[in-house]
């Protein structure tokens, strides 16, 4: 008892240790992940949230969405942002669409073009909270707007990068990842980049990547580099490197402050590609209460596991220290929160922001939901929607 | 001999026209060369890293597809002339 006593100590000491500052307001959280997958259980909504809500979205010719699993939300204040997650690959593309929260449409956002109020592509969406402003990031350039679609300027931000993964740091900055890409000249290593809002970079960080075997894919096993992945939760920028840790990155220099440990287990990485943190459309959602991630159970890896866990759900609760890995409903088709706030669908977010969790559904499967459930808002929202209707934004507010 | 030196010289020139085609795609504008990626469809394949058969799919001027895209995770495979996959391009979703 005391040896595991003091094992845990020392862990905990050196998770400290690695910290570059050592200032984190939490302590470094272990998450148990290879341990819950073993015992999926299901996690209550009311236990973190305090409500639900469906909010319709206006369907008119002007404001017509594509399918949920394509969008992007974005929100800030009474404001919704959506936008398309593969713009860059679109044949017809389709402008970031602006809603009040209530579901009314008011504008679509900027253009496509190639003058400098305009853009090509959209990377990616982010909105600088600190200055009230809206960044659409094209290839190699940042086109700021009013929150209500005014252009205000461009910035150039030379990230050659496929992808753009980055965040405004609260600070009036921006910090991105910027892995190696086919075209870049970063030689094999990860670049986190802080860069001002004149575009200038301030300060930049070199991270190593490491080799690993990929078994299982169709040209049998193959050497792969992995590096680090970016996310942004509750307004702190977040590390996952080494594949098991997240580090708190401070937006003032970039130093890296060890918070989380993923505790893999059997699914570890370890010569070969393991167990790992899920990277894209910043699935991680750190709350003081919960963590609430996505890990990837490499398909190559691990061809055993059902399909359906692939790609599973884990809730760590902050207080008690303890992980559950979510278990996969079969009546609804997915791995959620079990909805015991008003008995409708279970929920899990893709995004958050300010104390509320969110979640589009397309109106053909939230039809279906409704009669499965036994939510009268769900079935009140249901009752007025046709199947080419737009999604609806499913809102949970944080306790 | 002589076959196999010209699938090899093939396979390559498919290699650097995929990359040159995919990263146009992806970095500038596409109107002006027409590439588009279709789908997401099955192709027969689950994806090496989240085991989806959800695929965008790039085909070159001749109507081959040359290029999958993972529509869960984006991980980037090169086709051959059937679809099969054999190459791939830059792993993913872990960077
Ligand atoms: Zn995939």
């Amino acid at each position: 008892m005391n040896v595991i006593l003091l094992l845990i100590l020392l862990f905990l000491s050196s998770c400290n240790q690695q910290g570059d500052s050592g200032s984190s307001d939490f302590g470094c959280g272990v998450i148990s992940i290879g341990k819950a997958f073993e015992n999926k259980s299901n996690v209550g909504l009311s236990e973190y949230a305090s409500a639900i809500d469906y909010i319709p979205l206006e369907t008119t010719p002007g404001c017509m969405l594509e399918g949920a699993d394509n969008l992007l939300i974005r929100s800030f204040e009474d404001r919704i942002y959506l936008y398309s997650s593969k713009s860059a690959l679109q044949m017809t593309k389709t402008l970031p669409l602006y809603f009040k929260s209530n579901g009314d449409f008011v504008s679509s956002i900027g253009s496509f073009g190639n003058s400098n109020n305009e853009f090509t592509n959209i990377q990616t969406i982010m909105i600088d909270q600190s200055v009230s402003q809206l960044i659409v990031v094209d290839y190699n350039r940042f086109v700021y707007y009013t929150l209500d679609g005014d252009f205000i300027r461009f910035a150039e931000v030379k990230s050659n990068s496929l992808t753009f993964n980055g965040y405004c740091s609260g600070d009036n900055n921006c910090i991105y990842l910027r892995n190696p890409s086919l075209l870049d000249e970063s030689q094999g290593a990860d670049l986190l980049v802080k860069v001002d809002s004149m575009g200038r970079a301030m300060v930049r960080r070199s991270l190593t990547r490491i080799l690993l075997d990929q078994p299982g894919t169709p040209m049998g096993t193959i050497k792969v580099t992995k590096g680090a992945s970016l996310f942004s939760s509750s307004g702190n920028l977040y590390l996952y490197m080494r594949n098991d840790s997240l580090y708190r990155v401070s937006p003032l220099d970039l130093s890296l402050d060890a918070e989380f440990f993923l505790d893999f287990g059997k699914y570890a990485t370890n010569q070969r590609v393991g167990a790992t943190l899920w990277s894209r459309d910043n699935l991680l959602f750190i709350t003081e209460e919960f963590v609430a991630l996505t890990a990837l159970f490499t398909y190559g890896s691990f061809p055993d596991i059902d399909r359906r866990y692939t790609r599973s759900n884990f809730i760590y609760d902050r207080k008690n220290g303890t992980t559950k890995a979510l278990k996969y409903n079969d009546t609804y088709g997915f791995a959620g929160f079990t909805n015991d706030l008003d008995g409708g669908m279970p929920f899990y977010p893709t995004y958050m922001n300010d104390g509320k969790m969110y979640r589009l559904v397309d109106a053909v499967d939230f039809i279906e939901f409704a009669q499965m459930g036994n939510s009268a808002r769900m079935k009140e929202v249901a009752s007025k929607l046709t199947d080419d209707s737009n999604p609806v934004l499913v809102v949970v507010t944080l306790k | 001999m002589r076959k196999s030196f010209f699938r090899q010289l093939r396979f390559v020139a498919i290699y650097f026209f995929a990359l040159f085609a995919f990263t146009t795609i992806a970095y500038a504008s596409v109107r002006s060369l027409n590439y588009n990626y279709y789908g997401p469809y099955p192709m027969g394949f689950y994806c090496y890293a989240c085991a989806n058969d959800s695929w965008l799919v790039a085909y070159d001027l001749n109507g081959y597809p040359y290029h999958a895209l993972c529509n869960i995770c984006y991980s980037e495979y090169l086709l051959d002339e059937e679809g099969n996959p054999i190459q791939i391009i830059n792993p993913k979703p872990v960077n």
